[in-house]
């Protein structure tokens, strides 16, 4: 056309606008020049809660997510199998855990301190870095400090 | 940004991005479209809120940036210019089809977009 125009559109009542009906709206898209959705790199937040044994993971960036495990890996496992059906498969999962709310200290033979949290199914490492355990608190009798 | 008029030139940089060439409907080349950002105006949300509950605008912007799209497609006509014609699923399993509007249409492929309107498959 080559001509200059005017539109106002930002200024329109969007009620004046007749909005197509679904099969309209199909046919447009098909009778449309096709494009493959490329995603720049991105990702969403995927924010876990620990509360009464539940770990609760919800997203800032996806209304309604909610999931639910008894365990960490249980509820990462769940998000990962939910998500997958919703997202591009370029989109990234950033993962923002809960921070413990206290801390159980003890000392191992020749590793000195060793910091645990409260939560079932958390990896800690010593403060040397060199002893690992494995808390549960499913089986509170098998809180024992492993020195390597 | 209601109530403010804007002019554009539409027609001489139709079409035209940053891979060079024009959209055209015959090209054998499918287009590669990056949606990084869909601005929703105040007043499409609530018509879209208001006319087709359960489908929100959030729902629909959550849905073109993150996740899966059946389809796509350019469309260009005279009465509205040049939309990108978006079909997809929300998180919540309401498929729709929108209707975006570059938001520069001096380069339509920047990513920037404008949600004019979103039709939610009736039910059957």
């Amino acid at each position: 056309m080559g001509i200059m125009s005017v539109v106002t559109d930002m200024g329109r009542n969007v009620e004046d606008e007749r909005e197509p009906a679904w099969d309209e709206a199909v046919a447009a898209l098909e009778a449309a020049t096709p494009v493959v959705v490329v995603r720049s790199p991105r990702e969403v937040t995927v924010v876990y809660r620990y509360a009464d044994g539940i770990f609760t993971a919800t997203s800032p960036d996806v209304r309604g997510f909610r999931t639910s495990g008894r365990s960490l890996p249980e509820t990462r496992s769940l998000v990962r199998q939910d998500l997958s059906q919703f997202l591009d498969p370029a989109v990234k999962v950033l993962e923002r855990f809960p921070v413990p709310d206290r801390e159980i200290c003890t000392s191992a033979a020749g590793c000195g301190q060793i910091k645990a949290a409260s939560l079932p199914g958390m990896m800690v490492l010593s403060s040397s870095g060199t002893a690992r355990t494995f808390v549960s608190s499913a089986r509170p009798s098998l809180h024992r400090v492993r020195a390597s | 940004m209601a109530g403010q008029a804007r002019m554009v030139s539409r027609s001489p940089a139709r079409g035209c991005g940053p891979t060079g060439g024009t959209i055209n409907r015959y090209s054998p080349v499918v287009q590669k479209v990056d949606v990084a950002v869909l601005i929703v105006d105040e007043s499409i949300e609530a018509k879209i809120r208001d006319k087709h509950f359960p489908l929100t605008a959030e729902d629909v912007r959550q849905t073109v940036v993150y996740g899966r799209v059946i389809s796509a497609g350019w469309d260009d006509s005279d009465e509205h210019g040049l939309r990108l014609v978006v079909r997809a699923t929300t998180y919540g399993g309401v498929e729709f089809i929108a209707y975006l509007m570059p938001a520069n249409e001096g380069d339509p492929e920047e990513g920037t977009f404008v949600l004019k309107t979103a039709i939610p498959k009736p039910a059957t």
